[in-house]
């Protein structure tokens, strides 16, 4: 796995919004590796139990939280369940939710990857 | 970095940030905290509602997409809350399909939204402008309220009857500004206003108390010059009493029921009046009419006035009057010149010392009766109190006259037994209304000054129906006890006055 999943610029973004605090934006981290596989276990639940309600929240939350750290393909994927959740019943929640379920794996070991020092650099998009 | 450093435009506010993601409520509260304001996160709409609950925040970052309790429920509740109504709401949201979302919680009473990966100027732009806005509205709303204060104010003086402390405009005053000067003025205004009115009440009411204790004293003084006539025409002295009590209830009663109707007695006001009936309608009447067969009303009206040294005595011990040498002095003087009455003769005349000495016990006796008469039902008026007490009166004496066969029989047409018993009825009656009265408005230590006027009513009297002449002594004591008098100070009329100027909400 690589960083090439992450769009630096949103981790640079995000590091600005935080007023350039590279350890709160560790702290920020931390919180998002802990809740991300959470949520992605929600959206397989509510999937399973055909829950739209839920599986849309579930996967509105994963949506901000992926794009506040550049995982661009996970954000994604989250979206568009979002958007068919919203539109009615999704087609092949199951399926979405196994994607979903792999695109969060690969970017939490992506930005375990990420050094969080080195982003005062010029940001690059994968 | 754009939005670091303290805020640059507005004063550090309360923020409160609504999100069910750590993360994203994480990241604006740092954001915010950049901003210089204070943050605090809440991690769904009911936990927000219960902080706002607690102390409302300057403004609220709303997330709409939230489990259990979404944000349009939260804007929701706010409008409903008098209390949250105006509180800048600023919706936070990804914008993705939810542009729909946005509109409707700006149609909920939302200020304004805020992209989820908002740059900190739009922020601080956003947040800053809803601050503005909102502390204008709080300002606007505060002169309102300061208007609307005043104006109640103003509508409570312009009733003519407040306190000024009531009116409550401190707050007004404090303004820095033409409202506050207004108010400052008006303060000062109505301070002016309400001293006037003090003065004039207190004015009104010692007037009408001087007024009432010389006409109760007046007619309270008789009572021992009617004693002395009738123990002249051997009347006996059970008899007298129990009639003149019966005089004075039927009066009084008639009087009231045929104005008020029947008097609304309660069980526990027998109490009252039947002590009231044993200290004065039995024991003060009847030690009166007897001791008045044996010492000269003058002598008995001059030692009555010793009440008045009794009482500030009384009111020295108990602190309610300051003690100083010049009252004592008096306290001393006064006490000499009874003394000398009851001890010193000076006429040859056959007078018995016990029988002087136990016309002391009529100025306790009526020191007694003054407080009691505080103590009196409200609900009842002076008519009938007074008449209820005088039936209860005869009603104890009643026994005893007969045992003693006391009970002379009423002639007709009437003689003198008969006019004596009226006027002592009568006297007796509008004496006790009267002084009902005093008490009521002028409190029992004022009250006890009748003392003097009875003192000087009871000489009168007893010159005018006996023709008794006070000796040398006695006259030299009378200028000691008026001497005494002035240098206890008696309580100036208007230190027992209540200021009962009425205010708006007893009317």
């Amino acid at each position: 796995m690589s960083t090439s999943e992450i769009d630096h610029s949103s981790l640079k973004r995000l590091l600005d919004v935080l007023g350039n605090d590279t350890a709160e934006l560790q702290d920020l981290l931390q919180d998002y590796i802990e809740d991300a596989p959470d949520l992605a276990r929600r959206i397989t639940d509510a999937a399973a139990q055909g829950d739209w309600t839920a599986l849309r929240i579930a996967a509105h939350t994963l949506k901000s939280n992926a794009r506040d750290f550049g995982a661009t393909r996970l954000a994604e994927l989250c979206a568009s369940l979002e958007k068919a959740c919203v539109e009615g019943r999704p087609e092949d929640p199951e399926g979405y939710a196994d994607r979903i379920r792999q695109a969060e794996q690969a970017a939490r070991l992506a930005l375990l990857d990420v050094s969080l020092d080195d982003l005062d650099g010029p940001g690059s998009v994968a | 970095m754009t939005g670091k450093g303290p805020c640059e435009t507005i004063e550090p506010a309360s923020v409160l940030i609504v999100d069910d993601s750590r993360v994203s409520g994480r990241k604006l509260a740092k954001a915010v905290s950049a901003l210089g304001h204070r943050a605090k996160i809440a991690a769904d709409g009911v936990e927000a509602l219960a902080i706002m609950g607690q102390r409302p925040p300057d403004i609220v970052l709303l997330d709409i997409v939230m489990p259990d309790m979404d944000g349009y429920a939260v804007l929701s509740a706010m409008k409903a809350d008098a209390a949250l109504r105006d509180i800048p709401v600023i919706v936070v949201s990804s914008l993705d399909n939810e542009i729909d979302s946005v509109a409707r919680a700006i149609e909920l009473g939302a200020e304004d939204f805020l992209p989820k990966d908002f740059e900190p100027t739009i922020l601080r732009a956003r947040m800053n402008a809803s601050l503005v806005r909102k502390r204008f509205r709080d300002r606007e709303l505060a002169y309102f309220r300061d208007i609307d204060t005043l104006t109640q104010a103003a509508q409570i003086v312009e009733g003519g009857a407040f306190r000024p402390s009531e009116l409550d405009v401190g707050a007004v005053a404090a303004r820095d500004d033409s409202l506050g000067r207004l108010a400052k003025v008006f303060h000062s205004l109505a301070e002016e206003i309400y001293d006037r009115e003090r003065r004039a009440d207190l004015t009104v009411r010692t007037l009408r108390g001087t007024l009432l204790v010389l006409v109760a004293g007046s007619i309270f003084g008789i009572a021992p010059s009617l004693g002395r006539l009738a123990s002249v025409r051997d009347i006996p002295a059970l008899g007298l009493v129990f009639w003149s009590a019966i005089v004075a209830a039927v009066l009084c009663l008639s009087v009231s029921i045929s104005r008020r109707g029947l008097p609304p007695v309660r069980l526990q006001d027998f109490g009252f009046l039947a002590l009231w009936a044993l200290v004065l309608g039995c024991f003060y009447q009847l030690m009166t009419v007897v001791i008045a067969g044996h010492v000269e009303a003058s002598m008995i009206a001059l030692i009555g006035s010793s009440r008045g040294f009794m009482v500030f005595l009384l009111a020295a011990l108990l602190a309610i009057e300051k003690p100083s040498l010049r009252r004592f002095l008096g306290l001393g003087l006064g006490f000499t010149a009874v003394a000398a009455v009851l001890l010193v003769q000076d006429t040859g005349a056959e007078i018995d010392v016990a029988w002087l000495a136990s016309a002391l016990a009529l100025p306790f006796l009526l020191s007694l009766h003054t407080l009691l008469m505080s103590w009196r039902p409200r609900h009842i008026d002076a008519g009938a109190t007074v008449g209820m007490m005088m039936a209860l009166s005869a009603l104890f004496l009643l026994p005893f006259v007969l045992a003693q066969d006391a009970l002379f029989l009423p002639s007709v047409p009437l003689g003198i037994p008969e006019a004596i018993t009226l006027a002592l009825g009568v006297s007796t009656a509008v004496a006790l209304v009267l002084a009902l009265d005093l008490v009521a408005t002028a409190g029992p230590v004022f009250a006890s000054q009748m003392a003097y006027s009875q003192t000087l009513a009871g000489i009168a009297w007893a010159m005018l129906l006996l023709d008794e002449r006070l000796s040398l002594l006695a006259w030299g004591s009378f200028v000691l006890v008026i001497v005494g008098f002035w240098l206890v100070e008696p309580r100036r009329a208007g230190d027992d006055f209540r200021i009962t100027l009425r205010v708006r909400g007893d009317r």
